[in-house]
């Protein structure tokens, strides 16, 4: 008898599994083929805008991903370097080998945890409590909760042309049968699809023709953990394609699973195929293409950009007609796959199926897309299944807290008709939710759960105490005219008549920290300051901005404080308009703050509710 | 909705001349209150759910608005467990509007439909009966007692805050999308063209801002009060203005001693005279408490009518009444001059002119004869300038809810137009972005949040 059972070693479920071991349960991993744990399925790389903050926020909550990667990275930028701290994310190219082994040895090395090939059939259950999985051969394992995560093997189909054959994703077989034993269960199904780029053989491209996009000189880590990576980086290389390509392309329509209409379920908007881009974009005449290292130890480049589902010839025709790629081999062809996945106002903010007791779901089963995304639902549900079997209060983040926090209430809120993306656009109180405080927000939790050791946790809270202390002295640091105007005068600043504090001084536009840095104080051989001095530069210069937004989230505090009843039956409320109805009574939600984020919702509708609420207990 | 902010609404449906009521909740309402309120007692002093007597003042001019009665009350026992105001005002519909206006202009926001009851209920209070109430009151914000006119006017604001909406979320997008999509080979914008584009939607802005003036008068009338010495034939002219034998005329001087209003519908516009008592020097307490009543309605007309008995001026006497006019009319030109009796006159030529000033209009009017009554109002059309902003704008703002939101939409817009000036990074200026599309969004009824990201994916190539 398990603690957890986690199925499918993807990167939902390797977090899952790492998390639940971690915190000390009896864990086990199954999943179909040990050799692909951790698999990146598409494109070699972690990080990217929004995508860099999750995997801050999993490293802050003690979670693996951050440390992988910089383990396995091969080139590391930081992207947005050209704006405020807020926006900064990290972004890495990683080698997809190292990166599926270095996981594969983490979880082999943890205590707890065990790991077993199998493909999960069945989940059993009693009285409506998961109890257990069942093996397509038959074995049985027992366990307090089952953590699901299938990625996007669930009845895979995989298309090249009008060709299609069952898989989970190239070179590999599909998981079958267990859709159709949650859909006996009563949980509700529904298809997505998703595509990728061919892969191409780096000898036959001409290099000398293309623009290098080397990584940064001085890499910044993605894990609070890691002091410092010093590392040869591989570059990236950009082309286009041309009018010629997008011609070839078109002749290939009537062979295009997603033009003839093969393909039904809807992809991911942010990540169109090639086909989608020239026909939505028709004016545009060409279209960037990325070349990535697949690993240190291969020849093989992913071409970022050129995802398809084209057939083989045109895929091959329409390549060569870009720019260095005249002579390019195809190693592997792009495709397209559809998968299914359970929408995901079925879950309850702990990633525990509403009608399920002990069965969580994670990952891209949820309607998500990408590793980021993956993971973060994966550790939720990992400590969360920890926390059930406990019978401790489940845990949430908030809006305010967490990018987790914002993924998880707009799948079970807005829910998704496309794979979801995490974008920085999609929180609101992004100037809060910082690639570079995540710590500050989220590391307690990870302390709290043994994710974190107390030596991190003390160092963390050094480096807040210290930035607080920089940010005070520099309001308490008066600087005489003499001292501060020729600094002033250096970058055209306008001159002081008196006295002044740095602080005044740092919130002028035209000044940076740098020009300030040398009149405050710090203990030598300290870099602290070095590393927090974005984070102080922005925390003074843009305060009005981040006290509008701490008020915001004071704000919203308190309706979200108002609860929902579970019982309220919506349809029985006469004045609230009938698409809202419809709405609260699919997603449920548990406040009235969450009720006010449903879309259809408006606030009138929320004002009967109120009345409403207050006149229920009258009615019984 | 948000309840750390303070508002304020009125919070008795507002009929004819009755009494209205103004509410303010929330932290601010005492500091707002001890600003707009003169009793004899200081609001901090004042006892919690107690009737005070005292004045509304306006808290920039120092000037008396109305004698109000108000009552105080403490969070721990006020309907919305915060801190509260009521203030009983009795100067009928233009009044209380004005008063909500100076309150908000203090501080607070104006509250959505059934807010009040919201914050009951949120802080743990709320009365059953008043809870019904609420939901009334939502209906009847759906069936809204406008003329067909208006309507369709009101149906051409929503397309209009519509483009203005879209618009901002089009600016908004390109921003968003250059912090989202750095790998992106996408167009970015110039600072130039978007301080550009955010000053013209800021104009369009502003000109249906403006317009609430011209809307109010739309909706609730255009005020017009007759002034004058004693005798020179007000009652008459009122009489006259609405057609009817209305008030008493006689040559005994101070006939008038109370406040006589009247209305007439001209062209889909309702004007509302108001005949007052004559001004002299103070004799007999009833004959003060008239002119006190006067100077109240001096206060809150929209125009002025100064009545001269052309057979009978007395230049001091007639100045007087004009510099007190003009002392409340911050437009001269809304201060119309009849000069009344022309029958009496031979050459109206030989008339001596009291006031000269280019802004004024002079009207030769006999009230007994009916001579002239069309070009007074004429006059009173043409200077409210309503026709003129309904041809300009074809919008309306006839609500004061839109109004606010609308200025407070476009306090956003010059935020933005600062930021961008100032070259503050995009990820900040998302506040005001995201503020402003909230506030416009309020007065269409859509707030979707996914619009932004719509927008970017149809508008720009995205994904790699
Ligand atoms: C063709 C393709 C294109 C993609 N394109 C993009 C993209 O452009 N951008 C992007 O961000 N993301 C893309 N992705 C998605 C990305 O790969 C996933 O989001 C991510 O891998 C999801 O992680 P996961 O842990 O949920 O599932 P996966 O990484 O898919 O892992 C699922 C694991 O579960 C195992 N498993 C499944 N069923 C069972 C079972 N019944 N029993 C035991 N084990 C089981 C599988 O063997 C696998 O190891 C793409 C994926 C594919 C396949
Ligand atoms: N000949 C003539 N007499 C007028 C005219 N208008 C008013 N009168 C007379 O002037 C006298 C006063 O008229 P009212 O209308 O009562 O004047 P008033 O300004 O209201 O006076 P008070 O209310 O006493 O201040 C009456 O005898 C009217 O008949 C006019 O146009 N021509
Ligand atoms: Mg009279």
């Amino acid at each position: 008898m398990y603690d957890v059972i986690v199925v499918g070693g993807g990167h939902a479920g390797s977090e899952a599994a790492l998390v639940a071991a971690g915190m000390g349960c009896e864990t086990l991993l199954i999943t179909m083929n040990i050799n692909f744990i951790a698999w990146m399925s598409c494109n070699p790389a972690i990080g990217g805008l929004a995508k860099g903050h999750l995997v801050k926020e999993i490293d802050a909550l003690g979670g693996e991903m951050a440390k992988v990667i910089d383990r396995t990275g091969i080139q590391f930028r930081m992207l947005n370097r050209s704006r405020g701290p807020a926006v900064w994310s990290p972004r890495a190219q990683a080698d997809r080998l190292m990166y599926s082994a270095d996981v594969k040895k983490r979880i082999e090395n943890k205590d707890n945890l065990t790991i077993k090939e199998g493909m999960v059939v069945e989940i059993l259950t009693d009285k409506k409590r998961a109890v257990g999985v069942k093996t397509s051969t038959g074995l049985i394992y027992e366990g307090k909760a089952v953590i699901i995560s299938n990625g996007t093997f669930l009845n895979g189909l995989i298309h090249i042309g009008l060709k299609s054959y069952p898989g989970g994703r190239a070179g590999e077989v599909p998981s079958t049968g267990l859709t159709e034993n949650l859909n006996k269960l009563g949980i509700k199904s529904d298809r997505l699809k998703t595509g990728t780029p061919p892969r191409i053989d780096g000898k036959t491209v001409d290099w000398e023709v293309l623009a290098v996009q080397p990584g940064d000189k001085v890499i910044i880590p993605f894990s609070y953990q890691t002091e410092k990576i010093e590392r040869e980086q591989v570059s990236c290389y950009l082309t286009y394609t041309s009018k010629e390509t997008h011609k070839i392309l078109l002749g290939g329509f009537d062979r295009s699973p997603l033009y003839t209409g093969v393909i039904k379920s809807t992809g991911p908007r942010y990540c169109p195929s090639i086909e989608t881009k020239i026909v939505r974009f028709k004016d545009k005449e060409r279209h960037q293409i990325f070349l990535e290292p697949e690993g240190l130890g291969t020849s093989e480049y992913y071409v970022n950009g050129f995802s398809t589902s084209l057939p083989e010839d045109i895929q091959i025709n329409g390549l060569r007609s870009i720019r260095g790629l005249e002579k390019a081999e195809i190693k592997r062809f792009g495709y397209a796959i559809e998968y299914d996945y359970f929408p995901t106002y079925q879950v309850k903010y702990n990633l525990e199926l509403r009608t399920i007791e002990n069965l969580f779901l994670a990952g891209q089963i949820n309607g998500t897309s990408g590793y980021e995304e993956a993971a973060a639902l994966g550790i939720m549900a990992g400590i969360n299944a920890v926390l059930k079997i406990r019978n401790e209060k489940p845990f949430i983040l908030g809006r305010q807290e967490a990018y987790i926090g914002v993924l998880i209430d707009d799948l079970i809120t807005k829910g998704t008709d496309e794979p979801y993306r995490m974008f920085t656009s999609r929180a609101e109180y992004r100037l809060l939710l910082r690639q570079d405080n995540a710590d500050e927000r989220l590391m307690e939790y990870g302390y709290r759960f043994g994710l974190i050791s107390g030596e991190v946790y003390d160092n963390m809270k050094r480096k807040r105490e210290e930035k607080e202390r920089i940010i005070i002295s520099l309001y308490d640091k008066k600087v005489k005219p003499l001292e501060i105007n020729p600094v002033l005068e250096s970058v055209n600043s306008s001159k002081v008549e008196s006295t002044v504090n740095i602080a005044q001084i740092l919130k002028r536009p035209e000044i940076k920290f740098s020009d300030i840095q040398k009149f405050i104080e710090q203990e030598k051989g300290s870099d602290t300051l070095e590393k927090i001095s974005p984070q102080v530069e922005m925390e003074i210069k843009y305060k009005g901005y981040i006290d509008r937004q701490l008020s915001q989230v004071k704000q919203t505090k308190t309706l979200e404080g108002k609860k929902i009843p579970g019982d309220i039956d919506y349809l029985k409320i006469k004045s609230i308009s009938s698409e809202a109805k419809e709405k609260l009574q699919k997603v449920r939600p548990l406040s009235i703050g969450q009720a006010s984020r449903i879309p259809g919702v408006n606030p009138t509708d929320i004002s009967v509710l109120l009345i409403h609420l207050k006149n229920m207990p009258t009615e019984k | 909705m948000r309840t750390e902010d303070t508002i304020a609404a009125i919070s008795t449906p507002i009929g004819k001349g009755g009494i209205g009521i103004i509410r303010i909740s929330g932290k601010d309402t005492f500091a707002i209150a001890e600003k707009v309120l003169r009793g004899s007692k200081g609001i901090s002093d004042a006892e919690s759910h107690r009737l005070y007597n005292g004045y509304f003042v306006n808290p920039e001019s120092g000037e008396k608005l109305d004698e109000v009665m108000y009552v105080k009350m403490n969070a721990k026992n006020s309907y919305t467990r915060e801190d509260m105001i009521e203030i009983n005002t009795h100067g009928g519909v233009y009044l209380i509007k004005r008063l909500l206006e100076v309150v908000l202009s203090q501080g607070a926001r104006l509250a959505e439909a059934g807010e009040f009851t919201f914050r009951a209920f949120i802080n743990g209070r709320i009365d059953l009966t008043q809870a019904e109430a609420v939901a009334d009151l939502i209906e009847s914000e759906n069936e809204k007692s406008l003329k067909t006119a208006i309507r369709q006017v009101a149906g051409e604001l929503k397309n209009s805050i519509k483009e203005i909406k879209d618009e901002i979320i089009d600016i908004y997008s390109n921003s968003e999308a250059e912090i989202d999509f750095v790998e992106e080979d996408i167009e970015r914008e110039d600072k130039d063209s978007v301080i550009k584009r955010l000053k013209k939607t800021s104009n369009n802005l502003e000109k249906m801002i403006e317009s609430y003036q011209a809307g109010r008068y739309y909706k609730s009338g255009i005020k017009v009060g007759i002034f004058g010495r004693v005798n020179v034939g007000k009652s008459s002219l009122f009489n006259a203005l609405i057609g009817k034998d209305r008030v008493i005329v006689s040559e005994q001087p101070g006939t008038t001693r109370d406040v006589i209003d009247g209305e007439i519908e001209h062209n889909g516009l309702v004007l509302k005279f108001f005949d007052t008592a004559g001004i002299r020097e103070g004799k007999g307490i009833i004959e003060n408490e008239g002119i006190k009543r006067t100077k109240l309605i001096m206060e809150n007309s929209d125009i002025a009518v100064l009545v001269i008995d052309s057979d009978d001026i007395k230049k001091d006497e007639d100045l007087e009444v004009y510099n007190e006019l003009k002392e409340k009319f911050s437009e001269n030109r809304n201060v119309l001059i009849a000069y009344n009796k022309i029958d009496l006159i031979e050459d109206i030529a030989e008339i001596e002119i009291v006031i000269s000033n280019k802004e004024i209009r002079n009207i030769f009017i006999s009230a007994k004869e009916k001579i002239g009554i069309d070009k007074i109002i004429d006059a009173i059309i043409d200077n409210v300038d309503a026709d003129k902003s309904l041809e300009n704008n074809n919008i309306l703002i006839v609500n004061v809810r839109h109004h606010e939101l609308l200025k407070r939409a476009n306090e956003g817009i010059e935020r933005l137009i600062k930021g961008y000036t100032e070259k503050i990074p995009n990820e900040f200026l998302a506040i005001d972005f995201s503020e402003t599309i909230e506030n416009l969004g309020k007065i269409t009824g859509d707030v979707s949040s996914d619009d932004l990201l719509n927008r970017i994916f149809s508008k720009f190539c995205i994904g790699k």
